[in-house]
């Protein structure tokens, strides 16, 4: 089916698309994922513009990481369309494929490859030529070198680059996921609870880091803590059974009837 | 990073030690100190060492628990078989120069195209690394893209080697069935049975295993190896770094494949025959222990390991046959239980220590 | 078929057509002069003439001549009018004692017959043991008449409808049949009304007979005949079909029994035990041991081999579990290695504890019997019984795992460890019972499997290979999967059979497996949603 008609099937809730074309990064449209008759997307329409930060909040079960499977290849959704700068059907290509043109993710429970070093870590998530030969061939050049220290520098993991990543603290994984990322130089950065079992001050530091990188990389930031969700947020999409509950700065969406009902609960506004 | 080197060192070491003492011993005097028949059976152990190489290039470092790895062991060692086989001509029991003894005994009359060819070294030695490294790919492709894995994958392998067993068994597919091959008499030209010929199968199989050391350990040392390590540790995390898993898998599975083969070719001549026994689940298996006894992801511990159990096995199997069996399934239980330390850690009296006071925080496998 | 018949038994009296008042009736019977005189005649048109009197006589004297000719026992002395059986001496039959029985017997001769006589005097034996009360004698007696070319007589259609033998009135039928086939005087009709009897028989024997028929020539008969032929065979493909698909069912039974086991172990709890085939061993061990206990009663010692195999493997399981598997949870690898270890010692404890070679299992009259569905179709009962047995046992699984408090464990321990944890299910016991439940079944496979091959060490090791391609082909934690796996892939492996040879058949199975599995790496029936993506 064509892209145009699907478009004008639908009716959609933002701009027309001629603005569109120009400005989104990541486009999803329509997708709907169903497990076993349960529909954890249920026709999720997100647009992403370029270098814009959006924080993706809802309840368990509202299809967040879902959506993340979906853009990175993971899950093929039922029904839908997934575009990555107007260009690249993202529902066509597998993991490896999309994460080389430049999505990158974080996964909800830290994963970093524990009986490696931190600075191995990130040597191997290093951008480069991945092929199976270039990488047995692969020597580490001077500005890939100062890159990664510089990457270790922002993370706050200088002094513990020679150990291994499996005795590092929650936190640290946290930020070594992060790490990861950074090193791969990706244009959208999804992450998926980068907060979560961190202390007052580790999440600020993020926060910090995470603004820090807004207007380079484009990034989705799915959270519970709302606090750390209102020190970030310019955009606030909220997720609810599979679709978009409302959408818009923080403060619309906290006193959105609908948003206080299904997910914040009456105190918030 | 120090270690790594004194290792090597130490390695070079003992297997110019080896070559040199078998030698002269064996040839340097007129009443030999090590019979020639010694020295084949040393050949050998070395022959299973190469395959222990390889199981554990692809079990300790990428995690992938091939059950099957015998088969390739086999197939190496039919490929070269074949060679023999021809080089025995006209000496054999049926004297019959084109045709091997067995196929005289079946009843054929010509040999199948599959064995054309086989009377050239060069080609058989092709044979040796292709049809191990062909099965490889194909099963090895197949089965990552589907993205078998785990204990999904040991079975998968096992019940290849099982098929495999079950087909050579068969007298019609043209290898020997039940008895396979035997009775060699030459290998390029020189008596197999003389002592100068098991020298030098003996100085061979060290080299092809020296140089399969230093050829693993440059690739385990490179950045392809980070990633075989990464892949053990978190292979979704590997796929969204970047890195076409299948095909690192598959590379490095095949390469294992191939040299598991070229460890096959050379225990032959040594062992003096070949039958479908090596394609056995139970062999395969045996050589995962050795491996595991020897502490896998080292590479020297799964030397090591091989030499210890095949030495241990030919000792125990000719003075105590019954207890053999017991020793190795006790083995099998130990060596699980108290961790995968292995034999190297022997070495490290620290590590050991610690290996057997403390729990490990984190187990090589995540799920 | 009335009509038919009595149209034959019309044939049937011409052919003997000798008047009736020559039989003596009284006593035992007499001897008519005619009879000595035919039996004293040198010619052999006369002893024909002798045989067709006897056979017309239904007393036991002519019964006893009749055998004595049969064997050649029978002597005759011309001089004085005697007929002696020999039989450890001469005993007179003839004529009755207290005349002038005295003397001994001079000047004695046998009574010689010829080939084509001794047929006929065979088919007349058989003709009067039709009579015979017991049925087996009746069945040998139908059975001899059937090649025979001797007249038969009106009480035949009597004796069919007092009949009450399968077999017999098979026969029967087919001898009036054949006889009124080969009449040339019979009718087209009465001819086609034979062969429709003949066709009905569905025996081999009397497919024999239409085959005959088909390559006669006959204008009528030949081309029904081949009709009816080709029917026949139809069915009989049927029938081989129904045979295989048999076959099939009962070795796909066998590995589902021992995929069972191993499905829960592995399915359903995520432990490799590569000891499960010596589970299965130790319950047709156990068997062994019973009926070694009560030789008398092997029946009854394999009934009650049932709940005994599955205690003895299901402790050993349970003890399995406690020492060696709970430390390695979490890490399958080393479970695979741990309990190969744990079977190479079982098996070699089996060498030498018992023997190293296979011990005699003995197959009770139950199980060895024959269930005849139709004449050339029956099931070995042993068989029919592995396979209502396998039924059985998987339905006795599947409602433990579905409706008992251990099974509703043992799922939630399966998906949430720490959640059930923290509703109070005592992980480690739910695992210790479940491994052990597992292993029981396997013990109960190891029952069965006793009663179709030979008890040995490596009895496991034959079924491992078997029951892991089982419980993956079928998709691992689904035990419906199991069970269609394991049938399809008995099935396919008894169809494939007589194609290519059964070693290749394996074969072909196997790699058939690994294939399917390359293309769909969760089985048959994929467990789904998001669990399985994790």
């Amino acid at each position: 089916m064509d892209r145009n008609q699907i478009e004008s099937r639908l009716a959609l809730p933002w701009e027309p698309k001629a603005v569109r074309r120009r400005k989104y990064i990541l486009l999803l449209e329509g997708l709907t994922v169903s497990f076993d008759g349960f529909k954890a997307l249920n026709n999720l329409d997100l647009a992403l513009m370029e270098g814009e930060l959006r924080c993706v909040i809802g309840p368990n079960g509202a299809g967040k990481t879902t959506m993340m499977d979906v853009i990175t290849g993971h899950t093929r959704p039922d029904t839908g369309e997934a575009w990555y700068m107007d260009s690249i059907n993202l529902l066509e290509k597998d993991e490896v494929f999309i994460n080389l043109a430049g999505i990158g993710r974080k996964f909800q429970k830290p994963s970093v490859f524990e009986s490696i070093t931190v600075y191995e870590n990130l040597l191997l998530a290093l951008k480069a030529r991945k092929s199976v030969f270039s990488t047995l061939t692969a020597k580490l050049s001077m500005p890939d070198r100062d890159f990664i220290e510089e990457t270790l520098a922002l993370i706050h993991l200088q002094s513990l680059k020679s150990k291994q990543a499996g005795a590092l603290s929650h936190g640290q994984k946290q930020w070594l996921e992060i790490g990861l990322l950074l090193v791969q130089q990706p244009k959208i950065l999804l992450l998926d609870e980068p907060v979560a079992g961190l202390t007052a001050g580790e999440i600020d530091r993020t926060a910090e880091l995470l603004l820090s990188l807004e207007g380079r990389h484009s990034l989705i930031v799915v959270e519970h803590d709302m606090t750390f969700v209102r020190s970030v947020a310019r955009k606030v999409t909220v997720l609810h059974q599979g679709a978009v509950l409302a959408e818009g700065d923080m403060e619309t969406v906290s006193c959105h009837p609908e948003v206080i009902e299904a997910y914040l609960g009456g105190a918030e506004c | 990073m120090k270690a790594v080197d004194r290792s090597d060192k130490i390695f070079t070491a003992v297997m110019a030690a080896a070559a040199l003492v078998v030698t002269v011993c064996c040839l340097g005097f007129s009443e030999p100190l090590i019979s020639p028949s010694a020295v084949s059976l040393l050949g050998k152990y070395l022959s299973y060492a190469i395959l222990a190489l390889s199981i554990d290039l692809v079990w300790g470092y990428m995690g992938i628990l091939s059950l099957g790895h015998g088969a390739f062991f086999a197939l190496g060692g039919y490929a070269f078989g074949m060679y023999l086989m021809r080089q025995i001509g006209s000496r054999g029991v049926y004297g019959n120069a084109a045709l091997p003894d067995f196929m005289v005994f079946i009843g054929w009359d010509r040999l199948p195209w599959y064995w054309l060819g086989s009377d050239n070294f060069f080609i058989a030695l092709a044979a040796v690394i292709l049809a191990p490294g062909l099965l490889a790919l194909v099963f090895g492709w197949t089965a990552f893209r589907a993205r078998v894995s785990g204990v999904y994958f040991s079975i998968m392998s096992q019940a290849l080697t099982y098929a495999l067993m079950l087909a050579f068994f068969l007298n019609s597919l043209g290898f020997g069935g039940n008895n396979g091959f035997t009775d060699f008499k030459s290998i390029l030209g020189f008596d197999i049975r003389a002592g100068s010929t098991a020298v030098a199968l003996f100085l061979v199989t060290a080299l092809v295993l020296y140089s399969a050391v230093l050829l693993t350990r440059r690739l385990v040392g490179s950045r392809l190896g980070l990633v075989m390590v990464a892949l053990r540790d978190n292979e979704e995390r590997v796929r969204f770094a970047g890195y076409k898993v299948e095909r690192v898998k598959v590379a490095v599975y095949t390469f294992s494949a191939v040299l598991a083969g070229l460890g096959g070719a050379l225990y032959v001549p040594q062992a003096g025959i070949i039958n479908p026994s090596l394609f056995a689940p139970v062999f395969s298996i045996e050589m995962v222990a050795c491996v595991a006894l020897g502490g896998r992801g080292t590479l020297y511990g799964a030397i090591l390991g091989a030499f210890l159990v095949s030495y241990v096995k030919s000792r125990l199997s000719s003075d105590f046959p019954d207890l053999w069996p017991f020793f190795l399934g006790a083995l099998f239980v130990l060596v699980t239980v108290f961790g995968s330390g292995g034999a190297l850690n022997l070495l490290n009296p620290g590590k050991l220590c610690r290996k057997l006071f403390f729990r490990r925080t984190h187990g090589p496998e995540s799920n | 078929m009335r009509r038919s018949l009595s149209v034959l038994l019309f044939f049937t009296i011409g052919l003997l057509a000798f008047p009736a008042d020559t039989q003596a009736a009284a006593g035992r019977g007499a001897v008519s002069s005619e009879v000595m005189e035919s039996l004293k005649s040198s010619r052999v048109a006369d002893r024909d003439t002798a045989i067709s009197l006897l056979g017309q006589d239904r007393s036991p004297l002519a019964g006893q001549l009749l055998e004595g000719l049969r064997r050649g026992r029978l002597f005759i002395d011309r001089d004085r009018d005697r007929l002696y059986l020999e039989n450890d001496g001469y005993v007179l039959l003839w004529p009755p004692d207290g005349e002038d029985n005295h003397g001994e017997p001079v000047n004695l001769k046998k009574v010689g017959t010829n080939n084509r006589q001794r047929q006929t005097l065979e088919g007349l034996l058989s003709l009067s043991a039709l009579n015979d009360p017991l049925a087996e004698n009746r069945r040998k007696a139908s059975a001899a008449l059937i090649g025979s070319s001797i007249a038969l007589p009106e009480e035949i259609i009597n004796l069919l409808a007092a009949e009450d033998d399968r077999t017999v009135r098979d026969n029967l039928v087919r001898i009036l049949a054949l006889s009124s086939l080969k009449d040339s005087s019979a009718s087209a009709a009465e001819k086609l009304a034979a062969l429709d009897e003949l066709s009905r028989l569905y025996t081999p024997a009397a497919q024999n007979d239409l085959t005959g028929l088909a390559a006669s020539g006959d204008p009528v008969l030949s081309p029904a005949a081949r009709k009816v032929l080709a029917f026949m065979e139809a069915r009989a493909q049927h029938l081989a079909l129904a045979e295989t698909f048999f076959f099939g069912a009962s070795l796909g039974s066998v590995l589902v029994l021992a995929a069972i086991g191993l499905a829960i172990t592995f399915g359903v709890m995520g432990v490799i035990n590569m000891a499960h085939g010596e589970m299965v061993m130790l319950g047709a061990y156990t068997v062994w041991f019973m009926q070694t206990l009560i030789p008398e009663y092997p029946g009854l010692a394999l009934i009650l081999s049932l709940p005994t195999a599955f205690l003895v493997s299901g402790a050993v399981g349970g003890i399995i579990e406690l020492s060696v598997i709970k430390p390695l949870y979490q890490r399958p690898l080393e479970t695979l290695l741990a309990t190969f270890g744990i079977s190479l010692i079982l098996q070699q404890a089996v060498r030498k504890l018992i023997s190293p070679m296979n011990v005699a299992v003995v197959t009770p009259t139950f199980m060895s019997g024959q269930w005849a569905v139709t004449p050339n179709f029956s099931l070995t009962q042993g068989r029919v019984i592995i396979i209502l047995f396998c039924l059985a046992v998987f339905l006795a699984v599947y409602l433990v795992l579905q409706k008992t408090r251990l099974g509703l464990e043992v799922r939630a321990v399966t998906q949430n460890r720490s959640m059930a944890r923290a509703l109070g299910i005592q992980a480690p016991r739910a695992d210790t019972l479940t491994f052990a439940l597992g292993s029981g079944v396997a013990g109960l496979a190891g029952v069965a499997v006793s009663q179709l091959t030979n008890v040995g060490p490596n009895l496991g090791q034959d079924y491992i290979v078997d029951s892991f391609m089982v419980v993956v082909f079928g998709g691992v934690g689904n035990l419906w999967g199991t069970l269609s796996g394991g049938l399809i892939i008995g099935l396919c492996n008894k169809f494939l059979e007589p194609v290519n040879g059964a070693m290749l058949a394996r074969i072909t199975i196997m790699a058939g497996i690994i294939i399917f599995i390359q293309r769909r790496p969760k089985g048959l029936f994929p467990p789904r949603g998001r669990v399985a993506a994790v």
